[in-house]
C-alpha cells in the first residue's frame, strides 16, 4: 500500500477554487439571512475589514480601504460608491485634511459585517476540528506566500 | 536587527488570504498560454483540459464542482470543440459522448502544467514542505466543509 497522502496530487488551483467557494457560499447565506443580499463583488471584504464597533464605528481613510483591495483604483472607487449608495457605508471628508475621504460602516453595513464574521468564524471552527494547528499554520503560510509570488511577478 | 512580520504571522482571515493569493496561478498560466499563442480558452476550460490530459473519467461531475451545472455542460463543451481544443465522439450504440484533446488542446494543457510548475517551484522556495502539506490539507478540509453544507 502506498504511503503517499491521497490529497497530494490534487492541483492547488482546484483546491483553492473549491475552498474559496465554501466561504463565499456561507457568507452569501448569512447575508441573505440578514437582509443584505445586494452586496457587490468584493464588497464583503471591504465591510469585514472595517471597524465594527457599536454604536459609532471608527472612520477609516478611503485610500487605505481602496489600497488594501488590490483592485484598480477605478474599480475600487466604484465598489466604495456602490456600498455608499446601498447604505452599507457612510462617507465624509476627513475633518483634518478635507481633500481626503473617510468611510465607516452604517448600521446596515455593521449588520452585514457581523453576519460575514459569524459565517467565517463558523467555518474556521469547523476547520479547526478537521486539521491540526500545524496544518492551519501551513495553510496560512502557503496562502501568504502566493500573495508574495503574485506581487513579485508584477501585480 | 529589525524583524519583518510576514502576512502569515499577522491575523488576516483565511478568505482574505485566499483573495490575496488568487490569480497567482492564473497569471503564470496566462503567460504560458501567450507563449503558445492561445488567447481564447473560455474559463474554466483550463480545468477541463487538465482533467482530460490526466485521463479523468468523471468530467461532468468534476465540472459541476467548478460551478457549471449539468444543463450548461454540453454547451460549455461545444465551445471547447468549436475553438479546437477538444474533439467529441458519439458512441453509436448508446449515444454517449466522449472527448479527447486536439493538438491545440494538448498545447493548452501543457501551458497549464508548465504555469503550475513555475508557481509551485516558487512556493517551495518560500515555505517548508510541511507547510505546503498543511496548506493542501487545509484547503481539502475546506472542500469537505463545503460538501457538508446543505445544497441551496
Amino acid at each position: 500500500m502506498s504511503d503517499r497522502l491521497w490529497y497530494a496530487d490534487v492541483p492547488v488551483p482546484q483546491l483553492m477554487r473549491v475552498a474559496r467557494d465554501v466561504y463565499r457560499e456561507a457568507a452569501r447565506r448569512a447575508l441573505e439571512g440578514a437582509g443584505c443580499d445586494d452586496i457587490p463583488h468584493n464588497g464583503a471584504f471591504v465591510l469585514a475589514g472595517l471597524d465594527h464597533s457599536a454604536p459609532e464605528p471608527a472612520f477609516s481613510a478611503q485610500a487605505d480601504v481602496v489600497g488594501s483591495l488590490g483592485l484598480s483604483k477605478q474599480a475600487a472607487s466604484q465598489l466604495i460608491d456602490t456600498l455608499v449608495l446601498r447604505e452599507y457605508l457612510e462617507r465624509r471628508n476627513d475633518p483634518v485634511d478635507r481633500r481626503r475621504m473617510e468611510v465607516r460602516l452604517t448600521d446596515r453595513g455593521r449588520t452585514a459585517a457581523v453576519a460575514i464574521q459569524t459565517a467565517i468564524d463558523a467555518i474556521e471552527a469547523a476547520l479547526a476540528q478537521l486539521i491540526t494547528d500545524e496544518e492551519l499554520c501551513g495553510l496560512r503560510a502557503g496562502l501568504a506566500a502566493y500573495r508574495l509570488i503574485r506581487e513579485r511577478s508584477g501585480d | 536587527m529589525p524583524t519583518t512580520r510576514s502576512l502569515a504571522d499577522t491575523y488576516v482571515s483565511i478568505p482574505e488570504l485566499m483573495r490575496l493569493a488568487r490569480g497567482t496561478y492564473k497569471r503564470a498560466i496566462d503567460a504560458e498560454y501567450a507563449a503558445r499563442g492561445i488567447d481564447d480558452l473560455p474559463a474554466p476550460g483550463g480545468y477541463v483540459l487538465a482533467y482530460l490530459a490526466n485521463g479523468e473519467e468523471s468530467i461532468p461531475e468534476m465540472i459541476e464542482g467548478l460551478g457549471i451545472k449539468k444543463p450548461e455542460y454540453a454547451l460549455f463543451m461545444d465551445r471547447l470543440v468549436l475553438r479546437g481544443f477538444i474533439t467529441r465522439d458519439i458512441d453509436p450504440n448508446d449515444g454517449t459522448a466522449s472527448f479527447a484533446l486536439t493538438e491545440r488542446g494538448h498545447a493548452a494543457a501543457d501551458a497549464i502544467f508548465a504555469g503550475g510548475r513555475v508557481v509551485d517551484k516558487q512556493l517551495e522556495s518560500k515555505v517548508s514542505a510541511a507547510d505546503i502539506g498543511g496548506m493542501r490539507r487545509g484547503l481539502l478540509a475546506l472542500a469537505e466543509i463545503k460538501q457538508s453544507l446543505p445544497q441551496s
